[in-house]
């Protein structure tokens, strides 16, 4: 699952939440936000939660996306 | 330990002789055996599930993973690849700092193998490693072992990108969505499709040469499979294992086994049979 926002840094906040919880050694990090056709995703950690929207996929990108 | 190291030693007790001792010059050798008599340090670095620390896992008397110090390391849960430590002295090590990210080398305790050796898995679901390969080049040679693609569930996946800059460069990747699980090869921009290949459905050996132009050689296990001309010529620097070089991200990523992958950035064509025969000595593919 992921959170979703239109605010990219609304989901640097969550990474930082979890990185801050899990203490990753050497500042490593929880997930990097990803931007899909406007709106912003990051991937969800089962033990930390955030009141932002949550969705259970990524939405499909277009082909020519993938270009 | 896991296997049982052949390929490893010479015959009549001549001591460790590893691939890169045979075929030297590599411009980065990743894989979970010692490749070089000279290569002291570890092989990768694990981070476990259980706390998150990090440790060096090196190779055992063998030159084979040392997988008791691995599952001693990792405990009951699961160890994921944070570093792939690069062999060739070049110190370009793949690594990714992102955890949810990072490969994945033991499972709920036991380590992932394919052929009974160590086999690194990304999930296809945004997992990569990327490497500083040093200084820019145009002919390039990869070659991957133990190495499979898994198609189910992905339309698209990026086996390694080896750019200039971001993106776009010499890269192989498929195009599952398009032509129903194929390889694609894509060189500066321009791609070629269609090739159905044994990596879909079991685990190989696969390499691919460039020459900095237009031809790129093929080779699945001890055949050259196709010679395909590529438009656009392109540079090499910045290595991406696993998914789409500079811009990571999900819908690019492959679902993947690897256990090695070494770099020549050269096309010399002479070494493919030889290191054919060693990969193949050790992983037991054909």
């Amino acid at each position: 699952m992921y959170y979703k926002s239109n605010i990219k840094e609304e989901c640097q906040a969550y990474d930082n939440l979890v990185s801050d919880g899990e203490k990753y050694p050497f500042n490593d990090n929880w997930a990097n936000p990803i931007e899909i056709e406007g709106s912003w995703y990051i991937l969800k950690h089962e033990k930390y939660s955030t009141d932002l929207e949550v969705v259970n996929e990524l939405p499909e990108i277009k082909q020519e996306e993938t270009e | 330990m896991i296997g049982l190291g052949f390929g490893n030693f010479q015959s009549g007790g001549g001591g460790f002789v590893g691939l890169l001792n045979t075929y030297p010059n590599a411009a980065a050798a990743y894989s979970v055996r010692r490749l070089s008599s000279t290569y002291k340090g570890s092989l990768i670095q694990v981070r476990r599930s259980s706390d998150n620390t990090l440790q060096d896992i090196g190779f055992d008397a063998n030159g084979d993973l040392d997988t008791t110090s691995l599952l001693s390391f990792v405990g009951a849960g699961n160890g994921f690849v944070r570093t792939w430590y690069d062999q060739s002295g070049n110190s370009a090590n793949a690594i990714n700092t992102t955890s949810s990210s990072q490969p994945q080398i033991v499972s709920s305790g036991v380590v992932i193998v394919a052929g009974g050796l160590p086999n690194i898995n990304f999930d296809g679901a945004g997992d990569y490693l990327s490497a500083d390969l040093g200084s820019l080049n145009t002919n390039t040679s990869v070659y991957l072992a133990n190495f499979k693609n898994f198609t189910t569930g992905q339309t698209y996946g990026t086996y390694f990108q080896l750019t200039p800059s971001i993106p776009d460069a010499f890269g192989i990747d498929k195009r599952y969505w398009a032509f129903g699980g194929t390889l694609s090869i894509r060189n500066g921009g321009a791609t070629t499709s269609g090739d159905a290949l044994t990596i879909f459905s079991n685990h190989a050996l696969f390499s691919a040469i460039f020459d900095g132009t237009t031809v790129v050689d093929v080779y699945e296990n001890n055949l050259a499979v196709k010679n395909r001309n590529v438009s656009g010529a392109s540079s090499t620097r910045y290595l991406t294992i696993g998914n789409w070089a500079g811009v990571p991200s999900i819908s690019r990523a492959a679902r993947m086994d690897i256990s090695e992958m070494i770099i020549y950035t050269d096309d010399d064509d002479s070494r493919v049979s030889g290191i054919k025969e060693n990969q193949n000595n050790y992983y037991s593919i054909y």
